[in-house]
């Protein structure tokens, strides 16, 4: 352990596909730090070093691995190969952990890490820094119960939690969405469990919220509508689908639209969308570094239903609608429909999103925008606070 | 050469701390050899924060160490916490452990140092010595000045030991002799002479600009230093494009601090440093950089008559290399040191620099990374 009088995080990320991970890491990373802790966060992300860090954290960067299939995983730009590329970032993992020491390690969704990259790790803890409390982060929901169970099961995951793991914080409601329930976690590994509630994001203050809506030539009294689709790997369909939708519309059109493709979008794809929206006179990104201000300055914003992107639009209280993916997995249409039936969001099953169906959904909310933000004004995000006083717990707890 | 051969061709290692010109280099390099040789497997290493802004649309992967931080305190830099906010020392044992570790994994047949032989604080060392079998490579840039680590003893000692050879990124026609002579003669090896190392000619292959032949940006402006002087810089900037309005265009200016200065001010566009930046260089008349290596050589790649300011360091090496730039006849650039800088002589300057072309007979050797590219394959 650190002799240092100061209270070392290590976080881990894998980051092989989409933005998610690593701003849920950053988010979390940004609330925990203080004068004497220190956050060092492990990451595979391509795009980390564009977000800004503040002063006690700071971040590793592995070599990149980007996702296939939900099983296969290729280097990101170097030509070695896989499994080799794999050793590489896990012997990476170990010898940072070894060298920085933490108190409190925090994977972010993966028991195991990438292919188990994170396993020598915390056997390495478990053996030699058995003081060092181990955490693990799951997001509201993973996927439907069948495929987890199998999945962990095959995997040998309950295991792992019920080994390697001080703590395991899921960051959403029980009542909304039970995974001890639905995953079927035995009583041994439930009781590590602590519900945080969902990961607020810092509000955005008014004044950068006007400055924004200004910057994107709007008028009081316009609609903004944003449509994200996070790091944009497949998002292309949503794009497209909107779009569509507009040029459907009679012009002059009825609100402003700000389109965020994501660094991962193809670029192919990506060009056509850029074109598109030049003739529609429609202001696209293909990465934009303040996403929760522009999210705060929408009257309605169009996501996937990731869990960053529904934290970001929940927390300045914003009307959505969510397209959520349902394939590799069924995280997104899970958490549409549950938010759905708290009135947080609505909702388009992927394959049901046409352009016209679109058309009437955005309509309808921006219509009558109340009953969403009546019951998102009702709903707290509570996961800094808990994980907060987690780490109170930690730091009060005799070693 | 098998894809499934799990040793790296090439590591390039860039230390960190004070300013992108390390990192840069290295990246022009990685950039280099990628386009030049797609088969090879290239990785680049740093503390850099800002690697991936520098890497842009380069198919380069890397990886990033804790990072140190370096500020200059009366002329000199002086070494700070990084933001892990960890003890210097501790950082030190850390990186060098890390590098040691990844250095064992990728087993390179090739790793190309920059600018000091043993690492930052001699991170390298370890790995240096459990890798008889690589091929140890220095580059240096093309003026030094009396940068302590690289002429020290331990910096010798580890290069005689262990380096196979040493790259200079300089042109001989411009700098003369005087740097290859004082390299020849520390460390008794015939430096290769590859020539400036431009990050910005390496990048337009992989992502070719719309480069408009009227330049329609007026200037673009670099401030990446976060000091009180360069507030000052940027702040008499503000008075100088207030009074000459928007009749030049659009004034591009990247920093990572001094957004509010400019706000009011519709013909300034104000961006934090990234991969635009070089796009911006190569459409603007004009530019104002400070006189790093990595700023001088994007200029003279993109040919934009400059201001370049000079910072109060010790070293006196940006100077010596700018006087020797002028003196060559092959640059439209002039010099004012920032603590110099107001109102009145920053708008004479830029007045001056609208009306200045660029030399049609200037012949440098930009080709540096390509150069040193192709002599780093006779080392694998």
């Amino acid at each position: 352990m650190s002799t240092d009088s100061t209270y070392n995080i290590l976080m881990y990320s894998h980051d092989t596909y989409g933005l998610g991970h690593i701003r849920r890491t950053m988010a979390i990373a940004t609330h925990l730090r203080g004068s004497n802790i220190n956050i060092l966060i492990l990451t595979g992300s391509p795009i980390v070093g564009r977000y800004a860090f503040p002063d006690q954290i700071d971040f590793v960067r592995i070599p990149g691995m980007i996702k296939k299939t939900n099983d296969e995983y290729q280097p990101l730009s170097i030509r070695i190969n896989p499994k080799c590329a794999l050793d590489i970032r896990k012997n990476i993992i170990t010898a940072t952990a070894k060298t920085f020491q933490p108190h409190l390690f925090i994977v972010d969704k993966e028991p195991l890490g990438l292919k188990n990259e994170v396993l020598p790790t915390l056997k390495w803890f478990r053996n030699h820094l058995p003081e060092t409390k181990t955490v693990l982060g799951l997001r509201d929901i993973m996927d439907d119960r069948k495929t987890v169970r199998q999945d962990w099961k095959k995997r040998g995951i309950y295991e792992v939690l019920s080994r390697y793991y001080s703590e395991i914080w899921v960051y959403g409601i029980q009542a909304f969405y039970d995974p001890i329930k639905e995953y079927d976690i035995p009583a041994a590994i439930s009781s590590k469990i602590h519900f945080t509630g969902y990961i607020p994001r810092e509000v955005p203050e008014q004044k950068k919220v006007k400055k924004i809506r200004k910057q994107h030539g709007l008028k009081d009294g316009e609609k903004l509508l944003v449509v994200t689709t996070g790091g944009g790997g497949d998002g292309f369909p949503v794009m497209d689908t909107y779009l569509s939708m507009l040029e459907s519309l009679p012009s002059p059109l009825p609100f402003k639209s700000v389109l965020i493709t994501g660094p991962f979008m193809p670029r192919g794809d990506r060009q056509k969308l850029f074109d598109r929206a030049k003739k529609l006179g429609v202001r696209i990104y293909r990465f934009y570094r303040w996403m929760e201000e522009i999210q705060a300055a929408a009257d309605l914003v169009v996501s996937m239903g990731g869990y960053n992107t529904v934290c970001e639009i929940l927390t300045p209280g914003i009307p959505s609608l969510l397209v959520p993916r349902e394939n590799p997995r069924k995280e997104q249409l899970i958490r549409a429909e549950v938010l759905h039936s708290k009135n947080l969001v609505d909702y388009i099953p992927w394959h049901a999103c046409t352009p016209e169906a679109m058309r009437q959904k955005i309509f309808t909310i921006l219509e009558n925008p109340t009953i969403y933000q009546d019951a998102i004004s009702r709903f707290e995000l509570t996961g800094l606070e808990t994980i907060h006083s987690r780490l109170q717990a930690f730091n009060n707890a005799p070693e | 050469m098998a894809i499934s051969d799990p040793r790296l061709d090439l590591l390039i290692y860039a230390h960190d701390g004070r300013g992108l010109g390390h990192a840069s280099r290295g990246i022009a390099v990685g950039a280099a050899v990628r386009r030049l040789y797609p088969e090879l497997k290239v990785l680049f290493l740093s503390g850099c924060r800002q690697t991936d802004a520098l890497i842009g649309p380069i198919p380069l992967d890397w990886i990033k160490l804790p990072a140190y931080e370096k500020v200059v305190i009366r002329g000199g830099p002086q070494a700070r916490v990084g933001k892990t906010n960890l003890k210097n020392s501790r950082l030190v044992k850390s990186r060098t452990r890390l590098i040691k570790a990844i250095v064992a994994e990728y087993r390179p047949r090739c790793v190309l140092v920059d600018h000091e032989a043993p690492g930052k604080r001699a991170e390298l060392v370890p790995a240096i010595e459990s890798n008889p079998d690589t091929s140890w490579i220095l580059g240096l840039r093309g003026i030094i000045g009396g940068v302590e680590d690289v002429w020290s003893q331990e910096a010798l000692y580890i290069f005689k030991k262990r380096y196979r050879a040493l790259f200079w990124y300089g042109d001989e026609s411009v700098l003369g002799r005087e740097t290859l002579r004082a390299i020849e003669n520390r460390y008794g090896v015939e430096p290769f002479i590859a020539g400036y190392v431009s990050r910005l000619k390496e990048m337009v292959f992989w992502s070719a600009p719309g480069v408009q032949a009227d330049r329609p940006y007026a200037g673009t402006i670099a401030v990446s230093w976060n000091s009180p002087a360069a507030m000052s810089v940027l702040t008499s900037l503000r008075q100088v494009l207030s009074r000459m309005g928007e009749q030049y265009g659009i004034w591009r200016i990247f920093s990572n601090s001094g957004k509010e200065i400019f706000k009011d001010l519709s013909f300034c566009r104000f961006e934090e440093l990234g991969p635009e930046y070089l796009y911006a260089l190569l459409n603007s008349k004009t530019a104002l950089v400070y006189g790093g290596y990595n700023s001088i050589t994007d200029i003279l790649s993109a040919k934009v008559p400059a201001l370049v300011l000079l910072r109060d360091l010790a070293d006196r090496e940006q100077e010596d290399h700018l006087a020797k730039l002028a003196a060559s006849g092959q640059a439209a650039m002039q010099v004012m040191p920032e603590t110099n800088v107001s109102a009145d002589r920053l708008q004479a300057f830029l007045e001056n620099l609208l009306r200045t072309v660029w030399p049609q007979d200037s012949r440098l050797n930009l080709d540096g990374a390509e150069n040193a590219a192709k002599k780093l394959v006779e080392y694998l």
